[in-house]
């Protein structure tokens, strides 16, 4: 045989047992040309792109599924970053276009809309300031729709004007989805050197400088890494590594296929496969009881920032192989609430934020689907974002804060977030330091671009 | 798609007649059986074959819900997927 037998059954193992699937088959669409003064024609024209491109989507992907047996789990869009698709509307705030955007997105049957979003790292126009005082109302009046904000770049610094913003942004946000413990801001994502090409939310955009219309796919296989570190007890670290590696590649493989066959038959361009390792709350895919199956008691303990190291340095060297294109965040995503493994490390007091803060400087992308107590005050917010926005700009990597201020929850309080095919799954809110930062954030102004971005 | 093969995979409980059921059903529906390969495990079976449907009488989307069909009647379980998949997995 070509292929052998036991690689077949290795195949269909990781895809029946094992939840090998593709996490995300995001089409990327540029709205740029629909620019208009006039609201209503602007609506008009987004609604007609977004429809041109993605009415096949979902349908295309059942097909793709089925002819090769790997589930796809979520179809989602990203736009163009409204703040520069809204600017010549002579509209009071944003929050129309956002409704437009979740009326396309249900139209076409997607689960998520990304690119409500601004590119502030260097300072903040009239119409990125009407989108970010939009967030609030239009993440509260709408389903699917996803906001990011970058605030940060290695090239330029940080702009703590837009992190001050962001602060109040956030608390706002939670209080008008208070009936739902502040699901608003499990669509809101403050990043800094946010890519153009990410498929997961919240952060998709359709960057600048890309073509018209791209599709971008993130791969999922905590459930098969697990399940392949399960049979070595007593190997070392760099044979662990080397499994690790081996397995990535076959489940970017599949994320390569998968996105040059969709884009094929929609007549797009590939983008890229994002490497990350996405957790859901599935039993079984979660990236702390890896971390634990390398030998750790509890995942937050000491150690774990180093197994994570290991961990994503061998998914990227696998997935670096395994693909022509690699994009997006492609690093460990530790979404606190997805991944069933965090919640109960949470709840053992294992782990807590200044751990997830350390781990994000090595590899993961942020501090994700965090809940903290409903009365942290917005400076303290600003502060968590401020510190994972420094670490993103110093070694030069992505970062983000997906945070939420649960409205009257406390400390060790359970959260849970209805709707959305339980995506979001359920959280124990998390403790913050009792002392504040207020008089620091409310300086304001620029955290200057560090040395190394004088790179020419 | 240039290459029109599918890897049949079967997986059940060994009884007499499961390979019979099976091919039979894929001459029936035109596939050409490349090749096959079949392990047991403790009174369960693994069958795997290649099957060539370029000359089938239905297209890969139907060729697979009808074999996928036979799931209710016999017992077993049945995947149909197109060879690309372990092409790409396990070849740089």
């Amino acid at each position: 045989m070509e292929i052998g037998s036991e690689e077949i059954l290795e195949t269909i193992r990781m895809v029946e047992l094992q939840n090998l699937d593709i996490r995300a088959v995001t089409i990327s669409i540029n709205l740029l040309d629909c620019s208009h003064s006039d609201i209503k024609d602007l609506q008009s024209k987004i609604t007609q792109k977004i429809v041109k491109y993605a009415k096949s989507l979902v349908k295309v992907c059942q097909e793709i599924e089925s002819i090769y047996g790997i589930p796809i789990v979520n179809e989602r869009i990203a736009v163009t970053p409204i703040s520069l698709v809204g600017a010549s509307c002579n509209v009071k705030n944003y929050v129309p276009i956002a409704k437009t955007l979740d009326e396309a997105a249900k139209k076409v049957g997607v689960d998520f809309i990304g690119g409500f979003s601004a590119l502030v790292e260097k300072g903040l126009t009239k119409s990125d300031l009407k989108l970010i005082d939009s967030i609030p109302e239009a993440l509260a009046s709408t389903d699917f729709v996803c906001s990011s904000v970058n605030v940060a770049a290695t090239k330029v610094g940080i702009n703590m004007d837009a992190v001050i913003r962001m602060g109040r942004i956030i608390k706002e946000t939670a209080e008008l989805t208070a009936k739902n413990n502040g699901i608003g801001c499990a669509k809101l994502g403050v990043f800094a050197n946010l890519p153009g090409d990410v498929p997961f939310m919240p952060g998709a955009i359709h960057g600048v400088g890309q073509s018209e219309c791209v599709i971008n796919v993130g791969v999922s296989g905590p459930g098969v890494v697990k399940s392949v570190l399960g049979k070595m007890a007593d190997a070392n670290l760099n044979e662990m590594a080397e499994v690790i590696k081996k397995t990535s590649f076959k489940i970017t493989r599949m994320g390569e296929l998968v996105g040059r066959e969709v884009a094929e038959k929609l007549k797009v361009e590939f983008g890229s496969v994002d490497l990350s390792l996405a957790p859901t709350t599935k039993v079984g895919d979660s990236i702390a009881q890896i971390l634990e199956l390398m030998g750790l008691e509890v995942c937050g303990t000491h150690g774990t920032t180093a197994a994570l190291a290991l961990l994503t340095d061998a998914v990227k060297k696998g997935g670096a192989m395994a693909s022509s294109s690699i994009g997006g965040f492609s690093g460990a995503f530790i979404p606190v609430c997805e991944d069933r493994g965090m919640v109960e490390a949470v709840r053992k007091g294992a782990i807590g934020l200044d751990k997830l803060e350390a781990m994000t400087s090595v590899c993961a992308v942020g501090l994700d689907m965090v809940v903290v107590p409903g009365n942290s005050s917005e400076e303290t917010i600003s502060a968590i974002i401020a510190d994972e926005m420094v670490i993103g700009v110093i070694n030069n990597k992505t970062t983000g804060v997906r945070i939420i201020p649960a409205p009257g929850k406390k400390a060790g309080e359970k959260v849970k977030f209805v709707g959305h095919k339980g995506l979001l799954g359920e959280g124990i809110v998390m403790p913050v330091n009792k002392y504040g930062a207020k008089k620091f954030i409310q300086r304001g102004g620029k955290i200057p671009a560090p040395l190394r971005s004088l790179g020419n | 798609m240039a290459k029109s093969k599918v890897i049949v995979t079967v997986v059940g409980k060994n009884r007499i007649g499961v390979l019979s059921e099976v091919t039979t059903a894929i001459a029936a529906l035109g596939g050409n059986i490349m090749d096959i390969s079949q392990k047991m495990l403790s009174g369960y079976f693994n069958l795997i074959m290649i099957v060539d449907i370029s000359k089938a009488k239905v297209n890969l989307a139907d060729f697979k819900e009808k074999l996928e069909k036979l799931e209710d009647k016999k017992g077993y379980k049945i995947s149909v997927q197109h060879e690309k998949v372990f092409h790409y997995m396990h070849r740089i």
